[in-house]
Formats: structure tokens, sequence, C-alpha cells
């Protein structure tokens, strides 16, 4: 066949065989991908913002010391945490529309129970600049932990012969085994914290402190009763909560006696629970939808519930004693408005309205409020608590308040998360380096991240979420949550024994691997498989992607498989 | 050996004598059986290459298009909305310049739905840069396809062979289909140039300048000009191995006549019973049956055409807004004959409404009378038929 040059392969089609860097695409669009990791849903419903996805992709690839790093990295009591929080962020799990939350809370207990790691120091600046905390709860642990790790050194004052606070005394072990609570607490005081126990601290001991520390943070709790202002709350057999769950001996004195606790809240299921465990012949709960709190969730309740405990909803009016000694309560029915917000769907409000309720013993759980003592009387206070802002400062320099003391939400995670704020004010209004952006920070946002004050770039904005591409719903299968091993009911109000037990590790495993890891760059390279001018690279011991400028030609693509969210499409810088 | 089959059966039967490397379609009716038998053969362990499933006829295009430009031997058939979907990556096959061969049965594009006879679907895609071939009969949709994987890969331009729904489709006739060694021996194996070559990267269709894109076009135009001649060329080739041959352009009593009928695929069929019917009756009448649509082969028309007096083109399509699309083609490839024949275009058998022999004879009398030819075409249907009959 004779030439044609129409005919000739090199020539009828443009073709290269060197590279298509060649072809510089990256002039075609001022639109680029922008890397950003950004807050979960679950972290932002988390009060110290917990890296959730961070930790369960680490132990999704069983690496339980990675994991347990993450979570020290907003928290130090992940033992604690990974037992007792009321797991606001499952709630917001975007599994949730696909299949069940990710057991989020259980992960974290796994994490505190196969991993180690040490707290990792943020900065020094804080070293000469001495700081002290009253109270060693949820609140005073996590602003003295935080406190060191940027270079404070921090006397921990604590009134009783022990630390812990509430988590110590409030929380019986069934739930909160001692020993996870003290390993927590060992890892906290591993830094540059001075415990100081049985030391109270009155109105001059304040004054002292604040002469000898440059701040000092309260962090005291709400120990005293709230009283119902009803009839006959003198009687003999009328026991408050807190004294109840403190005290063993009074504890031993409900052996077969029938006992009714009032109140809604962790108190009252934790009190009765005792009661049930000390031998009590009854326990029901009396609880007033429209006053009480309720239990901060629902797997207590029904744990409670399976171990017999009654939930009656119902109004107490009057104690009725007989010779100084409570026998009765008389009660008002509950009308139907009552309910309006307050049921939840274990409680059991069909039980039939009695108006006399007989009983030996009652216990008080409808809240706790600061203690009468020269220390608070001191300090403003307003509804029961010290007035403070968001950062705790109260109207005196130097002087801060975090936890129950102070105006926060009442839950363990909610005081560690105003003990964190405050550390962090501290520390920024003490170093003198407090800015426009730390102050925004911490004044605004649903959540604050101590790393995120620390990194340096733009801070996350944590009012926003990261927006998952739902068609990763599509490729995920549906999966059922592992479950936590549990203790039979009737095994279990025998004794103090732990109630929900941990999982394995392959089990851990497993559930972290349900995460979809939302707004956190997992590497993928689901970016730099779809980009078709080969833009997208990853830097060599950086987890960030970058579009290069000379190629990427703004289509898209890496934004649109990014299925959780990292890259989002923005103006070229 | 010869076979009582349908002409989607006789399109698979070409096929598989080719010895493709891949096929990659999607089914669709009414192509979908061409699939189903490749299918069934892949299954036996019979077909030989790589069927591909895709999700789309996009998808199918570009299955073979890509496949096509690793050197190896494609087909794909496909239909109607198919053909529609496919309408993109038809520009990227004839621009890469790949050997892919494909088998479109003609059918009605919607809207309204409908699975009927029309050509409009693969005329739709005349500016693509496919060769395309229009086939009357099931022994020449075999033999058009065999010939059309030598052309498709001489031209290194792709090539599509029409089939018109039902009518050759599901119609079964007798066909005569080739013993293998015969075509292995026509057909060597492919040998086109590796452009996707592991061993050899390269990128391929990256952006030109203006110029260049000019030049790449120009080259793709001189290669479909030299397609009449391979065209031709491959059917004397064919013919001296098996028989049989079809031209460019195939002519019927033209030499006296004063009314030449054009047509294209099975209407020529009916044309030649209702021809010898009228030459009987004494009227000069000639046929001429146009295979070859891209490239036009304007030439052999012209050696028909120039010279007859009144040319009637009778079509199953229609360019809304103008006419039949061959009348067009036609009267622009004579409007430099010496002769200018008197040209007149009639619409029959759209929707693959029945074209009989009545229908052409009617056409034949109302061309070879009328005094005043007109510029808009003429709906032949059966209320036309009827009034003449009145």
């Amino acid at each position: 066949m004779s030439y044609h040059k129409f005919l000739d392969p090199e020539l009828i089609i443009p073709i290269s065989r060197s590279s298509t860097t060649a072809f510089r695409t990256g002039s075609w669009s001022r639109i680029r991908p922008v890397f950003e990791e950004k807050f979960s849903p679950c972290s932002v419903a988390c009060p110290t913002a917990n890296n959730i996805a961070s930790a369960m992709f680490k132990i999704s690839q069983g690496d339980f010391d990675g994991a347990l790093a993450a979570f020290l990295e907003e928290s130090p009591l992940p033992g604690v945490c990974g037992r007792v929080c009321n797991h606001n962020c499952q709630s917001k799990c975007n599994r949730n529309d696909h299949d069940s939350s990710v057991r989020i809370r259980t992960i974290e207990r796994s994490a505190s129970d196969h991993g180690t790691a040490k707290p990792v120091q943020l900065t020094d600046a804080g070293k000469k600049l001495p700081v002290a905390v009253i109270g060693s709860g949820p609140a005073g642990l996590a602003a003295a932990y935080h406190l060191a790790r940027m270079g404070h050194p921090v006397s921990l004052l604590e009134a009783s012969e022990r630390l812990g606070g509430l988590l110590a005394m409030g929380i019986p072990g069934y739930r909160l085994p001692k020993k996870v609570l003290n390993h927590d607490i060992e890892r906290i005081l591993t830094l540059d914290i001075k415990p100081i126990t049985n030391h109270t601290v009155d109105h001059e001991g304040l004054e002292k402190l604040l002469d000898s520390h440059k701040a000092v943070l309260l962090a005291t709790g709400t120990w005293a009763p709230t009283t119902m202002g009803i009839p006959g709350e003198d009687l003999k057999g009328i026991i408050p909560g807190l004294d109840f769950l403190l005290d063993s001996s009074i504890q031993a004195q409900v052996k077969g006696r029938n006992v009714i606790v009032i109140g809604g809240g962790n108190t009252a299921i934790d009190a009765s629970r005792v009661a049930m465990r000390n031998g009590a012949a009854t326990v029901s709960i009396l609880y007033r939808p429209d006053l009480d709190a309720l239990p901060d969730s629902d797997d207590e309740v029904c744990e409670a519930e399976e171990e017999g405990i009654l939930r009656i909803p119902s109004h107490p009016m009057e104690f009725i004693g007989e010779k100084g000694e409570i026998c009765s309560i008389r009660c008002r029915e509950i009308v139907q408005a009552e309910y309006s917000n307050n049921c939840i769907s274990s409680s059991k409000p069909n039980i039939e309205f009695k108006e006399l309720f007989p009983c030996d013993v009652v216990i008080t759980a409808i809240g706790q409020t600061l203690v009468a003592s020269s220390l608070h009387s001191s300090l403003q206070q307003e509804y029961g608590r010290i007035v403070a802002d968001r950062q705790g400062r109260t109207a005196r320099k130097g002087l801060y308040v975090a936890g129950d003391a102070g105006p926060f939400q009442a839950t363990v995670v909610d005081a560690m998360a105003s003990g964190k704020r405050a550390a962090v004010s501290i520390h920024l209004e003490l170093t003198g380096s407090m800015d426009e952006t730390s102050t925004a920070l911490l004044d605004s946002g649903r959540t604050f991240s101590i790393m995120d004050m620390f990194k340096t770039g733009p801070k996350r904005n944590s009012d926003a979420s990261a927006k998952i591409n739902r068609y990763s719903y599509l490729t995920a299968s549906e999966t059922t949550p592992q479950c936590s091993p549990t203790i039979a009911a009737d095994e279990r109000v025998c004794g103090f024994q732990e109630v929900v037990g941990g999982l394995e590790s392959k089990e851990a495993t497993a559930e972290a691997g349900r995460c979809f890891y939302c707004g956190s760059c997992i590497g993928c390279d689901l970016c730099a498989t779809f980009c078709p001018d080969v833009s997208m690279c990853q830097e060599s011991g950086k987890t960030a992607y970058e579009a290069d400028p000379e190629h990427c030609k703004g289509c898209g693509a890496c934004a649109a498989a990014c299925v959780r969210g990292v890259l989002e499409m923005g103006e070229e810088q | 050996m010869k076979k009582f089959i349908t002409g989607n059966h006789a399109v698979a039967e070409a096929v598989r004598l080719c010895r493709p490397d891949v096929v990659a379609a999607y089914p669709i009716t009414p192509q979908t059986p061409i699939y189903e038998q490749l299918a069934d053969w892949d299954s036996a362990g019979e077909l030989g290459g790589t069927m591909v499933k895709v999700e789309s006829e996009h998808s199918a295009m570009a299955t073979c298009l890509s496949a096509s430009l690793t050197g190896v031997r494609t087909f794909t058939a496909t239909s109607s909305q198919g053909l529609a979907l496919m309408h993109e990556m038809l520009h990227f096959a004839a621009g890469s310049r790949t050997a892919v061969v494909m088998a479109v049965v003609n059918r009605s594009l919607a809207a309204p739905w409908a699975f009927w006879s029309d050509q409009t679907d693969s005329l739709s895609q005349r500016d693509t840069g496919w060769l395309q071939l229009y086939c009357e009969d099931n022994q020449e949709a075999l033999d058009t396809t065999i010939q059309a994987f030598k052309i498709a890969e001489e031209l290194m331009l792709p090539v599509m062979v029409m089939l018109e729904a039902n009518f050759i489709s599901h119609f079964m006739e007798p066909t005569e289909v080739p013993e293998p060694d015969q075509v292995d021996e026509w057909l060597l194996p492919v040998n086109i140039p590796r452009r996707f070559d592991l061993s050899n990267p390269g990128f391929m269709n990256g952006v030109v300048s203006a110029k260049q894109y000019r030049d790449f076009r120009r080259l793709a135009s001189d290669a479909m000009e030299h397609a009449l001649t391979v065209v031709e060329r491959v059917d004397k080739e064919y013919e001296s191995t098996f028989g049989r041959s079809y031209g460019l352009v195939e002519t019927v009593d033209c030499a006296d006549a004063e009314l030449v009928l054009v047509t294209t695929a099975t209407i020529t069929s009916t044309a030649r019973v209702a021809l010898a019917s009228l030459r009987s009756k004494g009227i000069k009448v000639g046929l001429c049956k146009l295979r070859l649509f891209r490239p036009f082969p304007v030439k052999a028309l012209r050696d028909v055409l120039d010279n007859a007096p009144r040319v009637a083109v009778i079509e199953r399509n229609i360019s809304i807004g103008r006419e039949g699309i061959f009348c067009s083609e036609i009267k622009s490839a004579l409007i430099n004959s010496p002769g200018r024949p008197k040209i007149q275009g009639y619409l029959a058998g759209i929707g693959g409404t029945d074209v009989n022999t009545q229908l052409i004879e009617w056409v034949v009398q109302d061309a070879i009378t009328r005094e005043v030819f007109v510029d808009q075409p003429i709906w032949v249907d059966d209320a036309v038929l009827e009034g003449e009959a009145q």
C-alpha cells in the first residue's frame, strides 16, 4: 500500500509520549480544592471536642495507643468518660441515618482499656506562672491537666482524702470502678501537678492562694442538697441523695426497707440502684416530669428498670410521719400538660395514680447547690452558682470558676469542658497572649478544642461540622453495633461489680471501622484517583492533599469524591 | 453454509467470524438479539476475545474506542436512543481515528416512544466522521459487517453498518454464512497501530491549537475521501472470494430510463418487484440503490443520474423542516450535473409503515407524469393512495 499522510498513525491524532505535565491546565480556572479538616458532627456535640474521627480511624487500624493519644489531646479522663459520659456525640453520628450510631463511648473506653499513651505538652510558656485549682472533680482535674500541659505549675487542692471529687464519691462503683478513675488520675499526675488532699480552703485561704499564685480556679462543685419546701422535710428517714451515695453506713440502713427516691436525674437513678444493692425491700422513683431533670441517657433508666426499680411520675406534696419518722408521701396527680417535653421512651406513666405512697426511707435527689461556706459567700452568686462568664472569669481578676460551682451545665463532660476553657483563658491572660481570635474561640462555638488553639493556621469553626458526602452511605453496608457484655440484672444487684463490660480489642476494631471519619482525612486517596489531571498530591510526611496549581483546572472531581467533606472547592489563595 | 436466520443473527454470525478481541454493548430493542447471541457464544466459549458489560451505550463506545487504540479489533451494536446517547463518544471514536465497527438497527427515535423502522437515528449521526453503509437484506448485513472490519482497519476510521428494525433485524431469510477458514484467509488478524501501549505510555488528545485542530480535521477528511476507493476495492475483493458484491450504488435498468427511482435499504427489495411490473407495462423506469452514505459517493451517483431526465427519491426518514435526508444529499450531489435532472422527494414508510409495490408504483406514476417538481417532499400515505384509486 502506498504511503498516505492521512493514514500515518503518528500524524492523525495528537499523542504525547512524554507527560501530561506539558499541558498547563492550571490556568483554566481560579477555583481550587481547599484541604481543611473539619469538626465531625460528633466532635461538635462533644463539649470537650474530642477528636473522635481520628481516634476511630486509629482503632480501626488496631492502634489503641494512637487512639488513646487522640482522646488525651482534648480530655484527660478517657477511662471515666468511656463509662459515664452522656455521649451526646452518638446522637449526632451520621451513621444514625444509615443504620445505628457508632458506639463512640464504648470505643473511648476501649482506647483506655487497651491503649497506653502519655499526655503531650503543648507549650512551656506557663512555667513561671503557678496556678492553684481548688477541687479535684472532673472540672478541677481537667483544668489542672490542661494548665500543666501549657507549662503552669499547678497546686491541686482537695478537701477530702482522695482526688476525684464527685467521680470518686458520687458515682457508684458498678458504673465507674475506682481503679479506672485512679488510672486516669495517675496519668494526669505525671504532669507538673502537686496534689494537696485533706485541704479545705476558706475565704482566708483563698486570699493567700491569690497571693501565692498567679491565678486561682474554683472547681468546688455543688455538694449541698436542695430542699423541696414541703411539710415534713425534717422527718427522720429522709436522706439527701448525695449524703446517701457518699456514706456506706447510711446505705446499710435501707436493708429490708421500702425506699422511695424523689428526683429524675443521675443522682436519683444512682441512689435507687445503690439502695437496691444494699438489700432494700422495694425501691421506687417518684419523678416530677415538669420539674425534675432526666437522666443523661436512656441506658441507665433501662438498667434500673431491669433491676426492679419502678419509676412513677408523681408530685409529692407532703411527707407524713409517725413518731417523727417518715411513713408515707402524699402526692397530687400529674396533669397531662406536665409531661409535655419531659417524657422519655422508657418511662411508664401509665401506672395508676395513688395519693399515698407508704415508705420507710425517702432519698431526695432533686439537685444540689453550693455549700454555704465562707469561701463561697464572699463571691457573687446567682441561681445557686458563682457568677462567671463563658471562660469562667469571675468579677475578681485572677479568680476563675469551672464545673458545677459555676454557671455551666452539670454533667461530667460539661464540667471538664468548662475546666478546659478556664485553663486556656488563664493561660492566655497570664502570658499576655489573649487576642481577638482566641477570645472568639473561647466565647463562641458549640465546643472548644485546645488543639485548635495551639495549631498554626486557620481555626476550625465549631458551629459548622463537616458536610459528609451522602453517597458514601450507598457503598457502606448496614452493620449492627458491637454489643458490650452486660451482667444479668438478678446477678448484678447482689454487688457492686461493674455492670457493663468493655469490648475485646477485635470487637472494638470492628466497631471503630463503622465510623465514616467525617471531616477527617484518612488518606483514602480517592481525590488523587479521580483527578483527571493527576494533580492531587500528598506531600511526603504530611497528611494534607494539595492540588498542583499548574495543573489543577478546578473541575471539583476531588471534592466530589471526598466522602468526608475535607476537600471543598474555593477561590485560589 | 446456508442458514435460515434473522438479520440480527446474521450480523452476530459475521462478528463471530471476524474474531473480535473486544465486544462492549448495551441491550436495546431491536438490537438486543445481536448482543444476546454474542453473549451466548461468549458464555459457551465460542466467541473468543472479551465481552465487556457496561452500564450505558456511552460507556460501550468509550470502551470500544479505547480498546481500539490498544490495537485490537472491536465491535458494538446499538439502536435509536442508544445511538443518541452514544453521540458524544462517536465523535471521539472518529476523531481518535479508531477502527470500531458498529451495527446500528435503525429504529424510530422518541418521542413518542416506538419500535418501528426509521433511519433518522443513524442519519442524525451523519457528521460524526463515521463511514455509513445501509443494507438491503440479511445477506447484505452479514457481508457488509465482514467488509466493515477490513475497511475500518485499513482507514483507521470507524464504520457503521445499518440494518432496518424488524424488516431485517427480526425477519428470517436464508443467509449464506461463510466458512470460518474462508473468512480467516480473507480478513487477516488485526494489524492496527497500538497507540495505547503499556510499554510505551502516551497521552492522547491533549489540547491542541486552532491550526493543529484544523489540520487534524483535514487529515480525517482526506482519509474519508480515500474511503471511497477502499470501500469499492474491499467489495470487489469480497466478491472474488465469496461471490457477492454490492458496489457503492447499484443500478437496475437505468440506461434508457425516463425516471430513475432512488432507494436505500429494504425499500429497494420491494422496488425491484414494482420495477419489473412497471417495465412489463412499458414504463421506462430505472432503479438506483444507494448503499454508501458516508463518504457520499458523488461520482458514482452522477455516473448514473447526470443524464436521467427525472429522479424520484423515496425514503424512510426525515429532517424535520426540510425533507428526506437522502433527497437533500442527492440534490446537492447533482447540482453541477449538465443535464440538471428534475428531482422529487417522497416520504414513505416513516414510522415503519408499509412500503408496498402499489405505493412504489404510485410514486413512479406521479413522478413520471408530474408537470411541476416541488421543493418540498410529498408524503405518500394511505390517504394519497386511496385518493388515487378513486
